[in-house]
């Protein structure tokens, strides 16, 4: 288990978020991918953390960066969510292709 | 060895369920696959001694996040096509772009950073109390604001008010001003 191991399945988890934010027609899913980048950022930053510091002192920059990444993400998470059930009571769907105008 | 042995296998689920949440057709499989995306990210924090994250991840993103993404879901879906609920766009092209991003990644991490051991399981969770408190008070304090606004705002964007032009729709709801 080493620093690059850890930072190649970030890489990959970061790679499948992309992918999955790039090709998706479903806001939601859309929203999955997010998370997935988010946890890959995650990842790093606690990797570097560890890694970087010495036995019983890690460099807590990291974490806590990690700590504001998690609020960051749930808090965004919980306005993306509001707003698409908001849009979906609105257009009666949730098709990123056929959202196109703020109102109908 | 066996550390070496655990981290293989939590890698290797991580990778997987992630894939899983790309690739699904269907929203709900996609959506608790990346429910085990989560609980492996917090494997790998636990095993890099990183336990007060892993236990915040399971915290917020399982117990949290992916209740609100599955009632998103639920939410907003007809279960009749749940199977074809996930379609996806331009897979070529994003696999192309993705595809890229990965190698490019992956080139700079096995090339330009150093190679480094763990320097063993430490517990930073007091560490990471006293400095929320300390040099990083500020920003704590902006994620409390931040959290109560973002509370206030989700609850008004859900909010349930009747169709503009909706027949008899008006009743029991004032207009938001």
């Amino acid at each position: 288990m080493t620093v690059q191991s850890v930072l190649s399945v970030a890489a990959i988890l970061f790679s499948l978020g992309l992918y999955c934010v790039l090709t998706r027609k479903n806001a939601v899913s859309v929203l999955m991918g997010v998370e997935l980048i988010l946890n890959a950022a995650n990842l790093n930053f606690v990797a570097f953390s560890s890694f970087t510091g010495t036995i019983g002192a890690p460099e807590v920059a990291g974490r806590v960066f990690a700590v504001m990444i998690i609020v960051l993400a749930a808090a965004e998470a919980a306005v993306a969510l509001a707003i698409i059930l908001a849009i979906f009571r609105r257009m009666g769907t949730v098709e990123v292709d056929n959202l196109n105008e703020l109102r109908e | 060895m066996v550390n070496t042995l655990v981290f293989y296998c939590v890698a290797a689920f991580t990778v997987a369920a992630a894939g899983v949440t790309a690739f699904s057709h269907n929203i709900i499989r996609s959506a608790f696959a990346l429910l085990g995306a989560l609980i492996g990210v917090a494997g790998l924090f636990g095993m890099m001694g990183a336990d007060f994250l892993a236990v915040v991840q399971m915290m917020v993103y399982v117990g949290g996040v992916m209740v609100l993404v599955l009632f998103a879901v639920m939410l907003t879906h007809r279960i009749r096509d749940i199977t074809i609920s996930n379609q996806s766009m331009n897979p070529g092209t994003a696999a192309v772009i993705a595809g890229s991003m990965l190698g490019l990644l992956l080139f700079g991490i096995w090339r330009g950073i150093p190679g480094g051991t763990q320097p063993g399981y430490e517990s930073a969770a007091s560490l990471i109390g006293e400095n929320l408190l300390s040099a990083y008070l500020p920003v704590f304090l902006l994620a409390a604001i931040l959290l109560f606004a973002v509370m206030v705002a989700a609850v008004v964007i859900a909010r349930h008010r009747p169709h503009p032009k909706g027949v008899g729709s008006n009743q029991g709801g004032e207009e938001q001003a």
